[in-house]
C-alpha cells in the first residue's frame, strides 16, 4: 500500500510536469498553425492587381537587426509601417559580436524563422552562394509589387550596384542579382586633432611615410598614454576591412589570384610585404599600446578625449566623435582623406567600402510582405529620417545628401564633406569575393598580430608562412572563368 | 506466488520510476548529443543545406593539424591556472573568515556577489576598468608609475587577465562550497586536538583536511569542468588572440563553426573536449565517493 | 611552544591581509560599476569619484529598447527551469539517496555529465528540433533546454542531503502512522530545505546568467537579458553609463534573492558531505 502511494505520487508528480509542458507547448504551437494558415491565402492578393500597401495585410514577419544607429532607427518607425500595412513585425536585435553566427544558423536551417536581416558585402558571397538570399530585383521591376514612389535611380549607382553579385567565386561584384538594398555606406577617412598637431607643429599628413614620422613625434604627446593614430586591432575579420585593406589596396597589393582554376594568395608578395611591414611600424611606433585589443569604441573614445592624436577608420565610425557635443575633442576633431602610399596618385586611390543592407531569405514564406518592409524602409522618405533619427552618416541616397536635416549635420562637421566627394568614386569592394573570407581574414589578422608583438624573424616570414596557410584555406573553392 | 513475483519487480523498477521524470526531461538531450557526433563525419557547413558522409576526414585533419595540439595546450594551461588560483583562493579566503568574528557575516554575503555577474558582462565590467582612457584601474597604475598596461591586448599579459576575470567570477563559488563544508564539521574532534595542544597547522592538516576531502572535490569537479570548456569570458575579451594565444578547444571550434561555417571540422575538437571532460570527472567522482564513504 | 604560535600568529596575520586584499578585488569592481551607472556620459572621461550623479542613464535603459521585456522574459524562463529542476530532482536525488540498484553510480554519473556537454556542441541539433517542434523562440522550449543547466547540480546536492537523513527515521515515522506523502513532505523536505534553496539560487544565477542558448534557441518574442545587455554598445556614441546600468539591473533580482536565503545559502550547500 506505502509503495503504491509512493509510485502514484511520482507518476502524478512526473504527470503534472508532463501535461504543464505540452499544454504550454500545444497552445503555441495551435497558435503558429492558425497564423499560418490565414498569412498562406493572403499572399495571393499581391499577385493580381495594383501596388496597394495594404496587400499584405494580417501577415506577421521575423527581422533580425544588428545593433546599429540604422536599425535603431528602423525599430522607431516600425509603427507606422504597421499601421500603414497592417502587417505585424516581430523584430530583435543582437549585439555585433554574435550577429552573423545567428544568421548563419537561422539561414542555414532553411525554416521560416527568419524573413528579414541585415548584411554586409562579405556574408553576402557565403549566403548568396549558399542560396539563402532573395533576388530583389524581380520585385523592383514589379510594378504591381513596388510602389510608384520608390526611386531605384535615386541610389548611387556604385553604392546600389554593390549589392549585386554574379555568385561565383573569383568574379567581382556589381553585376548580377541584387542581394540587398543599402541602409548606407561606409568608406574610409582619417580623423585627427587639429589642437593636437598644431601644439607639436606637425602637418597633417599626405603620404604614408609621413603619416609613420607625425604618429611616432605625437606617440605620448600629452603624457603618457597618449599616442599617435589609433587603428583597430582586436582579432578578428574587422580589424583588417578599414585601415589595413586601404593601404594594402593603394599600394597594389592583391588578395588573391586565380591560377589554373584555384585562388592563390598574393600576400607575400613584394608590395603585400612592403605594405604590411609599414603598417607593423606604424602601430609599434605610432599606435596604442593595447592596440590588438582595440575595437571600432575604444578608437571612437580615445579620439573623442584626446588620447590619440589620429584615427583611421571607417567614416562612419570616424564621424561620431566629430559631431559637435559628442565627444571632449568634438571641435578639434578635422576628418580628411587617406594618406597615399610614397609615390601613388589619385589613380591608385583605393578606400575599402562596407555597406549594411536589407536582405530577404530565400525560404520566406511571406516574401510580399517582407519586401513591403524592405521598401518602406530603404525609401528616400524613410531615409531622410532615419539619418536624422541616427545621426550617422553616409546615405546611399542623393535626396538624403541634399536634405537640409543631412546637410546641416554633416556640416558640422569639419573636412567632411570634402572627404567624402574626394574618396566616394574609389570606395568599393577590393577583395576577392570568396566563400572562405572570414577565416582567411581572421587568419591574416592573428599574423598581422604577431608580426607586431615580434613573433617572426621578418615581415617577410610571417607573410610567407600565411600565405601557406590561406591557399590551404582557400583549396577547396574551385574558381570558374 | 503471484505476489511474490510481483513484489520484487515493484521494487526493483520503483527506483526508475521515482527517476522517471528526471530522465524524460534529460534523455531528450541524447537525441542532439548523437546527432552531433554523427555530424563529425560530414561535411556539414552553414553555407550549405545539404551535406554528405565523409567519413573519418574531419577526424584526421584534426588529429594532424597543428592548430589542434596548440589548442589542447591552451586548454589545459587555463583550465589549470583558473582552477588552481580558484581553489587555493576559495579555500584559505573561507578558512580565514572562519576564523573571523567580527565582519564574517557580511562578508559571507557580499563576497558571493560576483558569482551573479554574467560572464559575459563582469568582462563588459572590465574592460571599462582596464581601458586605458577612462579606466579605474589604469589610473591605479599609474600611480606606481605603470602607464598602459595591455591587459589581454599582449600575448604576455593575456592569460594573466583573462583567468583574473574568471577567478573573480568564480572564486565565490569555491567559498561557498568550502564555508559550507566547514560549517558541517563535526566539533568533538576539535576539541580534542585543542586539549592535546596540537598547533593550529596540524589541526588542519589531520582533522580538517581530509574532512573537507568530499566538499572540496565537488568544488574541484565543477570548476574543472567549466574551465576546461571555458568559452565566454575569452571570447568577449580576445576572441583566442592575440595571435592564437588564447585560442582554447572551446573558442577553436566555436570559431570553425560558426565563423567559418564548418560544423562537421568544429565537432570532432569539442568531441574531444567532451571526453578529456569525462576522463578527468570520473576520476574525481571516483575520488569523492572514497572520501565520502572515509568519513 | 612559543615560536609555534607566532607562527600561527603570523598564518593568521596573513590570512586577514589576504582576505582583505580579497574583499577589495571582489568589491571594488561591483561598486565602481554603480558609481559609473550614475555618471553622465560627458564626465565619464575626467572624473573619477567626484560627479554630479544622474538619472539619465537609468532612465534611458529603462524606457528605450528592449531591456525591460528581456528582463521580464529572463525571469520567467530562469524561475521555470528553476521550477522543473526542482519538481524532477528533488524525486530523482531521493532515488539515489535511498534505493541501492543496478547502474546507480552510473545513473549519477550521467546525470552530472549534461553539466558537461559544452553547450556549443549541442546548440545546432537543439536548434533544428526546436524548429521541427515548433518550439523555437517559445517559453516551452526555452525553460526545457535551461533546465538542464541547474538540474545536475541540485541532484548531487540533494542527493547528499537525503543520505544524511537517517534510514531509521523515516521507518519511525512509517511505524507511527504517518503516510509516505506526510513522510515526504513534512519531514523530509523541511530536512532538506537549506539545501534545496540554496541549489536552487545557484541554479536560478546559472540559468539567468546564461548566454548561447539565449543567443541562439530564441529573439523576436523572447530575448534575453546577457544578449540584451550586449546591445547597449553601440555605434552612435558609447554609452559607458548605460552599459552600467544595465549590468546592474542584471544582477538585482540575484543579489535580492541571495538576501533574503542568506541564512540558508551557506549551509545549504554541504553536499552531504561532512555527516557530523
Amino acid at each position: 500500500m506505502r509503495k503504491k502511494c509512493k509510485s502514484i505520487l511520482c507518476m502524478v508528480l512526473a504527470m503534472v510536469v508532463m501535461f504543464t509542458m505540452t499544454a504550454c507547448g500545444g497552445s503555441e504551437k495551435e497558435e503558429k498553425d492558425k497564423s499560418d494558415s490565414t498569412q498562406g491565402s493572403d499572399s495571393k492578393t499581391a499577385e493580381n492587381g495594383e501596388f496597394s500597401w495594404d496587400m499584405c495585410k494580417g501577415q506577421t514577419i521575423q527581422v533580425l537587426f544588428n545593433e546599429h544607429p540604422y536599425s535603431a532607427a528602423i525599430v522607431e518607425h516600425i509603427k507606422d509601417f504597421e499601421e500603414l500595412t497592417g502587417i505585424k513585425v516581430q523584430h530583435s536585435t543582437i549585439p555585433e559580436t554574435n550577429y552573423f553566427d545567428k544568421v548563419s544558423v537561422l539561414l542555414n536551417s532553411g525554416g521560416d524563422n527568419l524573413d528579414i536581416f541585415m548584411t554586409g558585402p562579405y556574408q553576402i558571397w557565403e549566403y548568396a552562394g549558399a542560396g539563402y538570399m532573395e533576388d530583389l530585383e524581380p520585385f523592383i521591376q514589379d510594378p504591381a509589387k513596388t510602389a510608384p514612389d520608390w526611386q531605384a535611380e535615386d541610389f548611387y549607382q556604385t553604392i546600389l550596384d554593390s549589392g549585386r553579385w554574379d555568385g561565383i567565386s573569383g568574379h567581382s561584384m556589381g553585376e548580377g542579382s541584387l542581394w540587398g538594398l543599402p541602409m548606407g555606406y561606409e568608406s574610409d577617412v582619417l580623423v585627427y586633432n587639429k589642437r593636437i598637431l598644431e601644439e607639436h607643429g606637425i602637418e597633417v599628413p599626405k603620404t604614408t611615410s609621413e603619416l609613420l614620422e607625425a604618429a611616432s613625434a605625437l606617440q605620448g604627446h600629452s603624457g603618457e598614454n597618449t599616442y599617435g593614430v589609433a587603428l583597430r586591432g582586436e582579432l578578428g575579420w574587422a580589424s583588417l576591412i578599414t585601415a589595413y585593406q586601404c593601404f594594402y589596396s593603394m599600394w597594389g597589393g592583391k588578395d588573391f589570384a586565380a591560377e589554373g582554376g584555384k585562388l592563390a594568395s598574393q600576400v607575400n608578395s613584394p608590395e603585400a610585404v612592403e605594405m604590411t611591414d609599414w603598417y607593423v611600424k606604424l602601430i609599434q611606433q605610432g599606435g596604442s599600446p593595447t592596440w590588438a585589443k582595440a575595437t571600432w569604441y575604444d578608437l571612437v573614445t580615445d579620439i573623442g578625449n584626446g588620447t590619440a592624436a589620429m584615427m583611421i577608420d571607417s567614416s562612419s565610425c570616424c564621424f561620431t566623435p566629430c559631431v559637435p557635443g559628442a565627444s571632449k575633442e568634438a571641435e578639434n576633431l578635422v576628418v580628411t582623406t587617406i594618406p597615399r602610399p610614397d609615390g601613388a596618385g589619385e589613380d591608385d586611390d583605393a578606400y575599402q567600402l562596407w555597406t549594411w543592407s536589407l536582405a530577404m531569405n530565400s525560404a520566406s514564406e511571406k516574401k510580399d510582405a517582407s519586401w513591403l518592409f524592405l521598401q518602406y524602409f530603404t525609401s528616400s522618405e524613410f531615409h531622410v529620417k532615419a539619418f536624422e533619427h541616427a545621426q550617422t552618416v553616409n546615405a546611399p541616397r542623393q535626396s538624403t545628401t541634399d536634405s537640409a536635416s543631412y546637410s546641416a549635420m554633416v556640416d558640422a562637421v569639419q573636412g567632411y564633406t570634402e572627404a567624402t566627394e574626394a574618396t566616394v568614386d574609389a570606395t568599393k569592394m577590393y577583395y576577392t569575393p570568396e566563400t572562405e573570407v572570414f577565416n582567411v581574414l581572421y587568419e591574416w589578422c592573428a599574423t598581422i598580430q604577431e608580426l607586431t608583438e615580434g613573433k617572426y624573424a621578418s615581415t617577410q616570414e610571417g607573410m610567407d608562412e600565411l600565405k601557406e596557410t590561406l591557399d590551404k584555406i582557400v583549396s577547396g573553392i574551385e574558381v570558374k572563368e | 506466488m503471484k505476489e511474490l513475483t510481483k513484489k520484487p519487480l515493484l521494487v526493483r523498477i520503483r527506483p526508475w520510476l521515482i527517476l522517471l521524470p528526471t530522465l524524460v526531461v534529460t534523455l531528450g538531450i541524447l537525441y542532439p548529443f548523437a546527432t552531433a557526433i554523427y555530424y563529425s563525419f560530414t561535411d556539414y557547413s552553414l553555407k550549405s543545406t545539404a551535406y554528405e558522409f565523409v567519413g573519418i576526414k574531419n577526424w584526421v585533419e584534426m588529429f594532424t593539424g597543428k592548430e589542434f595540439w596548440h589548442s589542447l595546450g591552451v586548454t589545459l594551461k587555463y583550465a589549470v591556472l583558473a582552477t588552481a588560483l580558484e581553489m587555493i583562493l576559495g579555500m584559505v579566503i573561507a578558512l580565514t573568515l572562519n576564523t573571523e568574528k567580527r565582519w564574517a557575516g557580511i562578508l559571507k554575503v557580499i563576497l558571493i556577489f560576483p558569482l551573479m555577474v554574467a560572464p559575459v558582462i563582469a568582462v563588459l565590467l572590465w574592460s571599462l576598468m582596464t581601458n586605458t582612457s577612462i579606466g579605474i584601474l589604469e589610473k591605479f597604475l599609474n600611480l606606481f608609475g605603470v602607464y598602459a598596461f595591455p591587459w589581454w591586448a599582449a600575448s604576455s599579459t593575456a592569460l594573466f587577465s583573462v583567468v583574473m576575470i574568471d577567478v573573480w567570477v568564480n572564486t565565490p563559488f569555491v567559498l561557498l562550497l568550502v564555508l559550507a563544508g566547514l560549517q558541517g564539521l563535526p566539533k568533538s574532534p576539535y576539541e580534542a586536538a585543542r586539549i592535546d595542544g596540537g598547533s593550529a597547522w596540524f589541526t588542519f592538516k589531520t582533522l580538517t583536511l581530509p574532512l573537507l576531502k568530499p566538499v572540496l572535490l565537488i568544488a574541484l569537479i565543477f570548476r574543472i569542468v567549466s574551465t576546461v570548456q571555458e568559452f565566454s569570458i575569452i571570447y568577449a575579451t580576445t576572441k583566442g588572440g592575440p595571435g592564437d594565444t588564447l585560442m582554447n578547444l572551446s573558442l577553436s571550434a566555436y570559431m570553425d563553426g560558426y565563423t567559418y561555417s564548418s560544423i562537421g571540422r568544429a565537432i570532432p575538437q569539442i568531441l574531444v573536449l567532451w571526453i578529456l571532460i569525462n576522463v578527468i570527472t570520473k576520476k574525481l567522482v571516483g575520488a569523492w565517493l572514497k572520501a565520502k564513504s572515509a568519513n | 611552544m612559543e615560536q609555534k604560535k607566532r607562527g600561527e600568529k603570523a598564518l593568521m596575520l596573513a590570512g586577514k591581509v589576504l582576505l582583505v586584499f580579497y574583499t577589495l578585488f571582489a568589491v571594488f569592481p561591483l561598486i565602481w560599476m554603480i558609481i559609473i551607472a550614475f555618471k553622465g556620459d560627458s564626465q565619464m572621461y575626467d572624473t573619477l569619484f567626484i560627479f554630479h550623479p544622474t538619472l539619465a542613464n537609468f532612465k534611458n535603459v529603462l524606457t528605450k529598447g528592449s531591456y525591460v521585456k528581456a528582463f521580464v522574459s529572463n525571469l520567467i524562463i530562469s524561475g521555470g527551469a528553476v521550477l522543473v529542476s526542482v519538481l524532477v530532482g528533488v524525486p530523482a536525488a531521493y532515488a539515489l539517496a535511498r534505493y541501492e540498484f543496478k547502474h546507480k553510480e552510473g545513473v549519477a554519473f550521467t546525470i552530472l555529465s549534461f553539466k558537461f556537454a559544452p553547450e556549443i556542441l549541442i546548440i545546432i541539433p537543439v536548434f533544428t528540433i526546436f524548429q521541427k517542434l515548433k518550439l523555437y523562440d517559445t517559453y516551452f522550449g526555452m525553460i526545457w533546454i535551461y533546465q538542464f543547466i541547474g538540474l545536475p547540480l541540485l541532484i548531487w546536492v540533494l542527493r547528499g542531503y537525503f543520505e544524511d537523513i537517517p534510514v531509521e527515521m523515516e521507518r519511525a515515522a512509517e511505524l507511527d502512522g504517518y503516510s509516505k506523502r506526510e513522510i515526504f513532505f513534512k519531514m523530509l523536505i523541511p530536512l532538506i530545505r537549506p539545501g534545496l534553496v540554496a541549489a536552487a539560487l545557484l541554479s536560478f544565477i546559472f540559468c539567468w546568467n546564461n548566454f548561447t542558448f539565449g543567443l541562439m534557441l530564441c529573439g523576436f518574442k523572447i530575448q534575453t537579458i546577457t544578449v540584451s545587455a550586449l546591445t547597449y554598445i553601440s555605434t552612435s556614441t558609447i554609452h559607458y553609463g548605460q552599459m552600467a546600468v544595465v549590468s546592474v539591473i542584471a544582477i538585482i533580482p540575484e543579489i535580492i534573492m541571495c538576501l533574503c536565503i542568506q541564512k540558508h545559502l551557506v549551509r545549504g550547500l554541504s553536499f552531504g558531505a561532512v555527516k557530523g
